[in-house]
C-alpha cells in the first residue's frame, strides 16, 4: 500500500525544465531542475511548494500540462512576482539563470520566520538516515548512569 | 541469479504495518493493549494476541471447539515457545502493484516489509525494538521509507537512498495500575485516530500518523480500561531525519470511549511545529483534529469512520485548510476471509483543482497460521498540482504477508 505514493512518479512533469528552457531561449534548463518547484527536488503529490512553485500553482499550473506552465509563467511576468524579495523578478531570474527561490546576496530563507523566503534552497536539504548520528548519542546518555554505578 | 538481482533492484522496499485490526471490535475487543505490545495497537502481538490471532483471525473450515487448545503453530516461527521475559516476532510482506494506465512500470514488484520485532518484559518494565532493511530505488521512493532509516545518511535531492537499515520503533516503558497505565519514552507511533492497516489512506498520510513512517521520538502516557482508552504523547521529533530544522515538535493524542461493547467513539488532536516542513520547507505549525468511531452492528460486520480537520500555518501567510475522511466496512464472509470496502476523501488546501477521492474494494484471506493473502482494488483521484490532473486511476495490489 505504501507503494501507492511512489506511483505518482509516473505523473511527474519531467519536461517542465525543458519547457522553461525553450520559452526563454536558455542555453540549458534551469540548474535547479526539479527542485526549482519541488521541495528538495522530490516530485509527487503536494511537493510543488517552493516559492516559485507556489506562485506558479496559484496562477494555474497543473502537472504534465505545458500550456498551464506557459500561462502561469506569463502571469508571473505580468504580476512582476519577486518570490525571494531580492528585487529581481522570478522570470528575470529564470532568464538570468539565478535561483528565484533564493535572494541574491543571501537573505533569511524563511528559517527565521521572516517574510522573505522559505521554500528555497537556503533551507538545507532534508537528509534521511540520520539515526546513525543521533542514536549512539542517545544510547550513551541512557547508559551513563549505569556506567557510573559500575565504577563506584 | 541475474533475474533475482533485477527483481531486487526493481523492488521498492516500502514498509507496511503488521497487524492492526480496528475491526476486532466485532469480537468486543475495543482495547488494543491486551493483544499488542504497543498499548494503542498495531505491530507486535503479545503472546495472548498470538493466541487470539489463531482463535479469531485464522481461516477455519470447521468451527472452533470451546475446549480446543491453541496449537503450537501460533508460536514464534510457527513452533518456538519463548519464555515470558522475551517476545520475538517479525513482519514480512511482499506485493505486486498493477497500474494498467501507467506508461512506465505498469507492474511493480514490492518488498514492503522485512521487520523483526523484539520485546523484553521485566516485570512492569517493557523494552521494545523493531528493525529491518529497506531499499529506495528512486528519489521519490525515499519519502515512503527513508524517514524510518537509521543509516546510511542520504540526501534524496542528490541521489536515491538505496539500501538502508531501518528502525521504526524503539522505546522503553513501565506499566502501572494493574497495567492500565503505561508510560513510555523512545520512538513510537503517534497516538491519533484509527490505527488502520491502509497506511496510505488520506487520513493517515495527511495527518502523518501512519505506522509505516510516521513514528517520532517522544514521551507518551496511555490508559486502557473497559470503557476508556487513550494516549497522549509529547513529540520531540524524528531524529532519523535532519537537519534539526525539519523535526516536528508538539503533541499528539487520542481518547476513545466505549458507548457499548460494540460501539466506540473517539477524538484526536495533534499540533506540531517545524522550522521547515518536510514538504514545503516553510516554518509550519501543523494541526490535525478529528473524530473517529468504530461500530459492530453484528459479529460479522465492523464499520469504521474517521474525519479530521487539517491546517497548515506559516509566517509567509501561505496558510492552508483541509480535511481528510475515511469510512470503511469490514465483513467476515467466513472466519478468516474478509471483504473490505473503503471510501475516502481529502483536501489539502486552497488553490487546487479539487478534492482527493478514493475507493477501495479489498479482500483478505488468513489462509494459514501467520499468513495472509490480500488484494486491494484501488480507485483514486489525486487532484493536487504536481500529481495527476484529476483523473481517477485504477491500481491493484496483491500482497502476501507473514508474521513470524
Amino acid at each position: 500500500m505504501a507503494a501507492l505514493l511512489t506511483a505518482s512518479a509516473a505523473f511527474a512533469s519531467a519536461q517542465y525544465p525543458t519547457t522553461i528552457q525553450t520559452k526563454y531561449s536558455l542555453g540549458s534548463p534551469p540548474a535547479q531542475s526539479c527542485s526549482l518547484c519541488h521541495t528538495n527536488g522530490i516530485t509527487g503529490t503536494g511537493t510543488v511548494n517552493t516559492l516559485i512553485g507556489t506562485a506558479l500553482r496559484s496562477r494555474g499550473l497543473v502537472s504534465n500540462d505545458d500550456a498551464s506552465l506557459n500561462t502561469a509563467l506569463d502571469k508571473l511576468a505580468t504580476d512582476a512576482v519577486d518570490s525571494d524579495g531580492d528585487g529581481v523578478t522570478d522570470v528575470a531570474e529564470l532568464m538570468a539563470g539565478t535561483n528565484p527561490n533564493v535572494a541574491e546576496g543571501g537573505t533569511d530563507g524563511g528559517t527565521g520566520g521572516g517574510t522573505g523566503g522559505g521554500g528555497g534552497s537556503t533551507v538545507p536539504n532534508l537528509r534521511f538516515g540520520c539515526g546513525a548520528e543521533v542514536v549512539p548519542g542517545l544510547l550513551i546518555v541512557a547508559l551513563l548512569p549505569i556506567l557510573r554505578r559500575r565504577r563506584r | 541469479m541475474q533475474s533475482m538481482v533485477r527483481w531486487f533492484l526493481l523492488a521498492s522496499v516500502v514498509a507496511a504495518p503488521a497487524w492492526a485490526f480496528p475491526w476486532m471490535v466485532k469480537h468486543s475487543y475495543g482495547s488494543c493493549a491486551v493483544c499488542h505490545v504497543d498499548p494503542s495497537g498495531s505491530g507486535q502481538l503479545t503472546p495472548y494476541g498470538r493466541a487470539q490471532a489463531d482463535v479469531l483471525v485464522r481461516f477455519r473450515t470447521e468451527p472452533r471447539k470451546d475446549d480446543e487448545e491453541v496449537p503450537r503453530s501460533a508460536n514464534f516461527l510457527w513452533l518456538v515457545e519463548l519464555p515470558e521475559v522475551i517476545n520475538l516476532s517479525g513482519n514480512l510482506r511482499a506485493a505486486g502493484l498493477l497500474r494498467p494506465s501507467a506508461t512506465t512500470a505498469p507492474f511493480v514488484p514490492l518488498i514492503m516489509a522485512t521487520d523483526l520485532y523484539a520485546t523484553v518484559n521485566l516485570g512492569p518494565v517493557v523494552a521494545h525494538v523493531t528493525t529491518g532493511l529497506g531499499y529506495s530505488p528512486s528519489k521519490n521512493a525515499a519519502k515512503n521509507l527513508a524517514p524510518a532509516a537509521i543509516a546510511p545518511i542520504c540526501d534524496p535531492a542528490v541521489a536515491p537512498c538505496g539500501a538502508q537499515w531501518l528502525a521504526r520503533e524503539f522505546w522503553v516503558g513501565a506499566k502501572f495500575a494493574d497495567d492500565a497505565v503505561m508510560v513510555r519514552g523512545g520512538r513510537m507511533n503517534l497516538p491519533f485516530g484509527l490505527r488502520n492497516n491502509e497506511h496510505t489512506s488520506f487520513v493517515r498520510n495527511l495527518t502523518r500518523t501512519d505506522v509505516n513512517i510516521g513514528q517520532q521520538v517522544g514521551v507518551a502516557a496511555s490508559y486502557n480500561s473497559d470503557t476508556l482508552r487513550g494516549e497522549v504523547m509529547g513529540i520531540a521529533g524524528n531524529f532519523q531525519i535532519g537537519p534539526d530544522i525539519y523535526r516536528e515538535r508538539g503533541y499528539s493524542a487520542f481518547a476513545e470511549y466505549s458507548l457499548a461493547h460494540n460501539a466506540y467513539i473517539g477524538a484526536s488532536s495533534l499540533i506540531t511545529y517545524a522550522g521547515a516542513d518536510v514538504s514545503s520547507t516553510l516554518p509550519t505549525t501543523r494541526h490535525a483534529h478529528g473524530l473517529f468511531a468504530r461500530l459492530a452492528p453484528t459479529e460479522k460486520l465492523a464499520l469504521l469512520a474517521e474525519a479530521d480537520f487539517l491546517a497548515w500555518q506559516s509566517p509567509q501567510k501561505l496558510d492552508r485548510l483541509g480535511f481528510a475522511a475515511l469510512v470503511q466496512a469490514d465483513i467476515d464472509l467466513y472466519q478468516g476471509i474478509h471483504l473490505i470496502g473503503t471510501l475516502e476523501g481529502a483536501h489539502t488546501g486552497s488553490g487546487e483543482p479539487g478534492p482527493l477521492l478514493g475507493g477501495w474494494i479489498s479482500a483478505t484471506w488468513y489462509f494459514l497460521p501467520h499468513l495472509e493473502l490480500r488484494i486491494d482494488h484501488i480507485f483514486r483521484r489525486n487532484a493536487s498540482p504536481g500529481a495527476t490532473t484529476g483523473a481517477f486511476e485504477y491500481q491493484a495490489l496483491l500482497q502476501l504477508h507473514a508474521f513470524l
